[in-house]
């Protein structure tokens, strides 16, 4: 070093280009420095001197360490770096930013087999919701249906009292009746109103003897469930109203349904009542107690045994 | 949605509040503002009377030591970490509101903020803390050596060590960094600071002269080196000799500043010795061959690579402009920020 101080040295030249290494080669020369020297003072291997003056920036790390390298060395044998650099430039013209992002695959580990988990849990309850949903709709939403009460129905059914007489073609006005807007007959007319009352059909205890008789003694309960052709024939022999009978002698439900799906009939009977309906046959019947319940169709008893289930009977008439 | 209006109106910032100056890089346009930190403050009517912005950054440092008693000029940063927090925050509600001139909003940027590596929780709090108050939206934090780092364009996210020694104005951090991540990192409370107070504390000493500090940054920027060079430089000084209370003019050359720095600079060559020692020898080796970089002012003290070499043995590379290295890879981290996670402190 101190022999560098007594002779510093000019060697600057603009025409260095491409000639990076031998500038270096030349201007350590001519100071008597081996590459051992230089070695010691840069700390620098050996080898990345000689790959510096050889030009051979393979093995030399990136630009910006190497351009450091390239200062460093002319800092040593006191000559200008500038020319260097810009001949560095030309071996690397461009110093691209090295990445700062790591590159990932991103797979997360440990979280794989909770994940799977977490599917099957899901995929599990779901089912479990489905399912239930489904049992729901089917045991209960035909229920709510039928228990529907329609109120121009109910109003229709009057608890039966004991008249001197009954007349048929009457009867199906009334259940006529029944089906059209009360409300509104009962605002339109007095006679309306009264038709309306005669709605109200007293009805005796006993059978009538002047109903219909073409009808057979016990209405099977295979023939309840015929097909509705096979029910024109029949309808056709009766007339337009049929009238069915309940006696009750246990606390019992009873709904019944005509042939346009009304309601004429949907309540909890008392025991010891009886309660008569008229309507369009076929009927729809449901009895909540069959055996406290008897039932009375044209005048003749239905057998409810073979259509009853668990004390409950549902059963068509025609 | 007001989020969303201010992010269109706001630019993002990486700051680098740094002891003596203050960068700021916005995300697009680069360094737009590097003012030293500091805040000239004017006290109205007495002890209890307003106190008053008077200058925040150049025309504040010029104040320093020439203030009348009203005026105070303060450097709210040192040690690398708030002193003032009041005035650190209205020193960066000021320089934001600066670049974000002539808007109608008030800007509500993210903001990417350096702190040095050994600062603890409470220290890095307030840093956060002062930057919401000062309008940012979203404060993310990163360490000193690794912005260094990525600034000096080293390969952060490679799987190989590199060695970064950050000297600043009041910390030198030094940090091995590798796969994006700092294996080591070691914060000494040593700069540029404590140069300029060896400097006063050696004139004072040795020649009876108190000389101010902004004179002590000039000798050092001028004469000061850190390795016996080829040259020796001389500088005349003007300080108040203590013994006469006047002004007087004494020459003092590089050699004995040299001296006068000998403690701080112990400090720096242990911090980095000791980082060395507990590096894992995998990176050691790649540090042994490609050798550490230098960066921040201090890297601009004559001869400081010059002294590591010779003390640790390994090759040291001074970073293409040190001064803005850190706002650099801060700002290049702003940029990434979407991609980068891993990066960033937490508190």
């Amino acid at each position: 070093m101190s022999e560098l101080t007594e002779h510093p040295e000019k060697i600057i030249e603009a025409n260095v280009t491409l000639k990076l290494g031998e500038f270096f080669t030349e201007a350590r020369e001519s100071k008597n420095l081996t590459l051992e020297d230089a070695s010691n003072s840069l700390r620098l291997s050996v080898k990345q001197i000689t790959a510096l003056e050889t030009n051979d920036f393979s093995i030399l790390p990136e630009p910006m360490l190497t351009r450091g390298f390239i200062r460093n060395y002319a800092k040593f044998l006191e000559i200008d770096p500038e020319p260097l650099l810009l001949a560095y430039r030309h071996f690397f013209p461009i110093d691209a930013p090295q990445s700062i992002v790591i590159q990932s695959s991103n797979v997360s580990i440990g979280s794989g087999k909770n994940s799977l988990w977490l599917k099957y849990i899901v995929a599990s309850v779901l089912i479990i919701i489905i399912l239930a949903g489904w049992i729901l709709y089917r045991d209960y939403m035909p229920n709510l249906h039928l228990n529907e009460p329609k109120p121009d129905a109910i109003s229709s059914i009057k608890p039966i009292k004991n008249t001197p007489d009954d007349d048929s073609s009457q009867t199906s006005n009334v259940v006529e009746a029944t089906h059209d807007e009360i409300a509104a007959q009962m605002n339109d007319s007095q006679t309306d109103k009264n038709s309306s009352q005669t709605q109200v059909v007293p009805v005796p205890i006993e059978p009538p003897a002047a109903a219909t008789d073409k009808k057979p003694d016990i209405v099977k309960p295979e023939a309840i469930h015929k097909e509705p052709t096979v029910q024109a024939s029949m309808d056709s022999a009766q007339p337009s109203g049929s009238k069915l009978r309940f006696s009750v002698s246990e606390n019992s439900w009873i709904k019944v349904q005509d042939n346009s799906n009304k309601e004429l009939l949907s309540k909890l009977e008392p025991a010891g009542s009886e309660e008569e309906v008229i309507g369009e046959p076929p009927f729809r019947i449901v009895i909540g107690n069959a055996r406290g319940t008897k039932l009375m169709y044209q005048d003749k008893t239905v057998d409810l045994a073979p259509s009853t289930n668990n004390n409950v009977a549902h059963l068509t008439l025609e | 949605m007001f989020g969303i209006l201010n992010s269109y109106f706001s630019n993002d910032l990486a700051i680098d509040l740094g002891t003596a100056n203050t960068l700021i890089y916005v995300r697009g346009k680069g360094i737009v503002l590097d003012e030293p930190s500091v805040v000239a403050i004017r006290q109205e009517g007495g002890p209890a009377g307003k106190k008053t912005l008077l200058a925040v950054g150049l025309e504040a440092k010029r104040m320093l030591g020439r203030a009348p008693a009203n005026i105070t000029a303060i450097r709210p940063m040192k040690d690398g970490v708030i002193a003032d927090f009041t005035i650190t925050e209205q020193m960066l509600k000021y320089f934001i509101r600066k670049i974000h001139e002539s808007r109608l909003f008030s800007p509500n940027p993210r903001i990417i903020i350096c702190v040095p590596v050994g600062s603890t929780q409470v220290e890095r709090r307030a840093i956060r803390e002062s930057a919401i108050g000062a309008g940012a939206r979203q404060v993310y934090l990163i360490e000193e050596p690794m912005a260094a780092a990525i600034g000096a364009n080293m390969p952060v996210a490679d799987a190989t060590g590199s060695m970064v020694v950050d000297v600043g104005g009041g910390t030198t951090e030094v940090g091995v960094i590798s796969l994006g991540g700092i294996v080591y990192a070691k914060s000494e409370r040593v700069g540029g600071d404590k140069f300029d107070q060896a400097i006063i504390d050696y004139i004072r000493r040795n020649y009876g002269m108190q000389i101010s500090e902004p004179t002590a940054e000039l000798i050092k920027k001028k004469i000061g080196s850190a390795f016996p060079g080829s040259e020796v430089l001389e500088m005349e000084v003007t300080g108040r000799n203590l013994a006469e209370g006047l002004p007087r003019k004494f020459t003092i050359s590089s050699n004995e500043i040299l001296e006068a720095l000998t403690e701080p600079l112990n400090a720096i060559v242990g911090a980095v010795k000791s980082a060395l020692e507990q590096t894992p020898p995998e990176l050691g080796a790649d540090i042994a061959e490609k050798g550490m970089v230098l960066t921040g002012g201090g890297a601009l003290l004559r001869n400081l690579d010059r002294l590591i070499v010779e003390e640790t043995g390994l090759p040291v590379v001074v970073a293409e402009d040190p001064l803005t290295c850190v706002a650099r890879g801060s700002g290049r981290a702003l940029e990434e920020m979407d991609r980068l996670g891993n990066i960033f402190a937490s508190e």
